[in-house]
């Protein structure tokens, strides 16, 4: 493009005029954005270099703070929790979602429509009814899961003899992990479901004519089909698992004995229970941080895999 | 094929349209119930806006208390709002900070000093005596009022004595020779006189529960500080500028040998011990005195016994912690001198009738209320009025609300699940506890 072709584009009032109707229709959410999201974000950087209890003017500390949190013992059992939720629930969610998509789009299952809503319905209630709900079930005393586990015989009969599904340490993450994949497994699910019906269905037609069976056509065809979708449900998942906060605060309050305290939670109690609003901001930047990290490490990680 | 393309997307609009119609007839309903319960403040009268953080038998009695009162008065009213209660004090800090501070508001007696130091609070007996609303303070008995009282003024009356009492099952007692005359519990003699209790209990009946404690949160916090008490050491535990414990090492390490025994005989965590309780399947249980309106309420009252927490050690010493519910008068510059005469007589007028709060289960805080026939005439209560005089309030720290603090109880719960030596909690206590009191 020539330099006169280049200014002409540039000063073509009609260019202008329709940029300026779009950025007028944009215009409201920016500022409410600006407004809600950025500044907070800003102001609560500035939080996190002083000391406030909401009510009292800041004291500026520097970075007291994060030294302060480097330091409590707290701070690194409640990330290590994160990072424990992580692992117990990344790949429970992915491969549900995947065989759960794999399941409804096959052409054998009759009913496909009901499935794909049954797997889907938990996903729209909210945290606090699926905590509620859970919290009975997995109740050691009076709850269904024991309950139907004595009456199957499974388990003693006597009422001394229970499974502790949310007071033993060496099981609460399971009995967690499976609250959270049975609530979210259904977004994994439609994401999967609705990647897998852009897959070319020539590709298995070929491979049927080839001899490949249903479990071949699976593990080679579908499978690596869903490359990138992997990758960024991977990407989604590791920052929510990152984010846990509502389904263990309501079911177990971060016990017992402190050993399901996940990040968010410590971040909860250090701001609105202490009143310590500046390490509470000092802690959510730090996560932010470590979430960048990570995230940072994976994108390039699958980078590198794509190629 | 394209008539049944055009029928199914006729049933999906037809869905969507009935779905839609649906969430906006709900939502106007309740737009509409909301309007409906919108409280209207009768003419001339000042409204005094009343905040508090009680649910269940709690919010039901105040809000009896409250419209009562305002039957009654032809010049107040109140409107009773009730807050979230994992919320609470965020908002009642957030509304001094916006000065929309509520006129009046309840607080745990262990917060008033952070809310002081926070500025969120105005002396009480400064502005009754200002505003010429007399008021008895020295009737006021709940242990609790130390923690109101600073630089010798009130910054809060406590208005109930909140404690753990022992609820038992007397025909699950009394086959065993368990109970004596007067129908209470005769093996609080000593610590070992309850242990072999339990045993009797257990052996009588296997698949039942000879006693339930929790082993978590506040609860447990406070069966521990009985149990310091009860050694005899000062519950004061905290050093003159509060900002770190000054424990009796020795006894404070006895005390939780006691806790590790009585934890004994509690079975693995019960998250609903209550109804197991009101089933018939556990023969005792350590219980908020926040529970007793719902327990007279669905047992057998004749079934049903209440005493305070025993004094298993020391029988002339407290053994359990108070907390209390306090009515405070939060700092607002823009509220007028009648508006805040108006929050003072309302405040006034509830302590005085202390009785009728403790209809939710509490016990008074003023002293005449325990005279009243509307107290005596409560069901069971005469079994732990003396609740009074073996309980005793945490000590009090402007950085932390000590009974709630997981710097204490977590480490509780790991001793009693056998997860921790005795050493090794007193330290981690000691330790969390002087890095959270520093702020």
């Amino acid at each position: 493009m020539t330099n006169t072709q280049l200014q002409r584009k540039r000063a073509n009032p009609q260019v202008i005029r329709d940029n300026a109707v779009g950025y007028a229709f944009i215009l409201p959410f920016i500022a409410l954005y600006i407004l809600f999201s950025l500044y907070p974000l800003a102001h609560g950087f500035i939080i996190s270099f002083n000391k406030w209890n909401i009510v009292q003017p800041m004291e500026f500390v520097g970075l007291k703070n994060y030294a302060k949190l480097l330091q409590d013992k707290k701070f690194w059992e409640a990330l290590g929790h994160t990072f424990e939720f992580l692992i117990y629930s990344t790949i429970p969610l992915m491969a549900g979602g995947f065989f759960m998509a794999v399941m409804v789009n096959s052409r054998y299952l009759r009913g496909q429509a009901l499935f794909r809503a049954v797997f889907f319905s938990p996903q729209v209630l909210t945290v606090s009814i699926i905590s509620y709900m859970w919290q009975s079930l997995l109740d050691p005393y009076n709850g269904l899961i024991n309950g139907v586990l004595k009456s199957l015989g499974l388990l003693d009969p006597s009422p001394k003899v229970q499974i502790f599904w949310l007071s033993n340490p060496d099981i609460v993450w399971w009995s967690i992990t499976l609250i959270t994949v049975w609530w979210t497994v259904g977004y994994n699910m439609i994401i999967y479901l609705a990647a897998m019906q852009d897959i070319p269905e020539s590709l298995y037609e070929s491979a049927a004519l080839d001899g490949a069976n249903d479990r071949q056509l699976m593990w080679h065809i579908t499978f690596p089909s869903l490359k990138r979708i992997h990758a960024t449900l991977l990407f989604l998942q590791i920052i929510a698992s990152f984010k846990v906060f509502g389904q263990i605060f309501l079911v177990t309050s971060g016990g017992p004995m402190g050993r399901t305290r996940a990040f968010i939670q410590y971040i909860y109690e250090t701001a609105f229970q202490r009143f310590n609003m500046g390490e509470g901001s000092a802690a959510s930047f730090m996560l932010f941080i470590i979430i960048l990290i990570v995230s940072f490490i994976q994108l390039r990680v699958m980078d590198k895999a794509n190629d | 094929m394209k008539r049944t393309a055009h029928k199914g997307y006729l049933l999906r609009m037809l869905a969507l349209v009935m779905t839609l119609l649906l969430c906006l007839s709900t939502g106007l309903a309740l737009a509409e119930e909301e309007a409906a319960e919108e409280e209207v403040v009768p003419e001339g009268r000042i409204e005094v806006v009343y905040w508090n953080l009680l649910g269940g038998g709690d919010g039901e009695t105040l809000k009896k208390i409250v419209e009562e009162f305002n039957a009654n008065s032809e010049t107040i009213y109140v409107r009773n709002m009730t807050q979230d209660w994992g919320q609470y004090y965020t908002k009642l800090r957030t509304a001094a900070l916006g000065g929309t501070s509520p006129d009046l508001a309840i607080s745990h007696a262990d917060n008033v000093l952070g809310l002081y130091e926070a500025g969120v609070l105005m002396p009480i007996d400064e502005e009754m005596e200002r505003l010429g609303v007399e008021f008895d303070f020295t009737q006021v008995k709940s242990p609790s009022i130390e923690a109101c009282i600073i630089d010798d003024h009130y910054y809060a009356i406590p208005q109930d004595i909140l404690t753990s009492v022992y609820m038992y099952n007397k025909s699950l007692l009394e086959p065993l020779g368990l109970l004596d005359e007067n129908g209470y519990p005769n093996y609080f003699g000593s610590l070992q006189d309850f242990l072999d209790a339990c045993k009797v209990m257990e052996e009588a009946t296997p698949d039942l529960f000879p006693h339930v404690s929790y082993q978590d949160g506040h609860m447990i916090g406070g069966a521990w500080f009985g149990f310091y008490m009860q050694t005899g050491a000062d519950p004061d535990y905290l050093s003159d500028d509060r900002m770190s414990v000054e424990f009796d090492e020795e006894k404070a390490i006895e005390s939780l040998k006691y806790l590790q025994e009585f934890y004994s005989v509690v079975p693995p965590q019960m998250t609903n011990a209550f109804d197991l309780f009101t089933e018939d399947k556990v023969y005792g249980l350590m219980e908020g005195t926040w529970t007793v309106a719902t327990a007279v309420d669905r047992i057998d009252n004749d079934k049903l016994g209440i005493v305070p927490f025993p004094q298993l050690i020391d029988d002339t010493l407290p053994s359990y912690a108070v907390y209390s519910h306090s009515l405070v008068l939060p700092n607002n510059p823009n509220r007028d001198d009648e508006t805040t005469r108006a929050a003072l007589e309302f405040m006034k007028y509830f302590i005085e009738h202390d009785e009728k709060w403790a209809e939710a289960g509490h016990l008074p805080s003023y002293a005449p209320a325990y005279e009243t026939e509307f107290f005596k005439n409560l069901p069971l209560r005469e079994g732990y009025a003396d609740a009074i005089d073996t309980v005793n309030p945490f000590p009090a720290s402007p950085n932390l609300e000590i009974y709630t603090a997981t710097e204490v109880n977590i480490p509780l719960e790991k001793l009693v699940k056998g997860e921790m030596t005795v050493e090794a909690c007193y330290a981690e206590i000691v330790e969390g506890l002087n890095s959270a009191l520093a702020g």
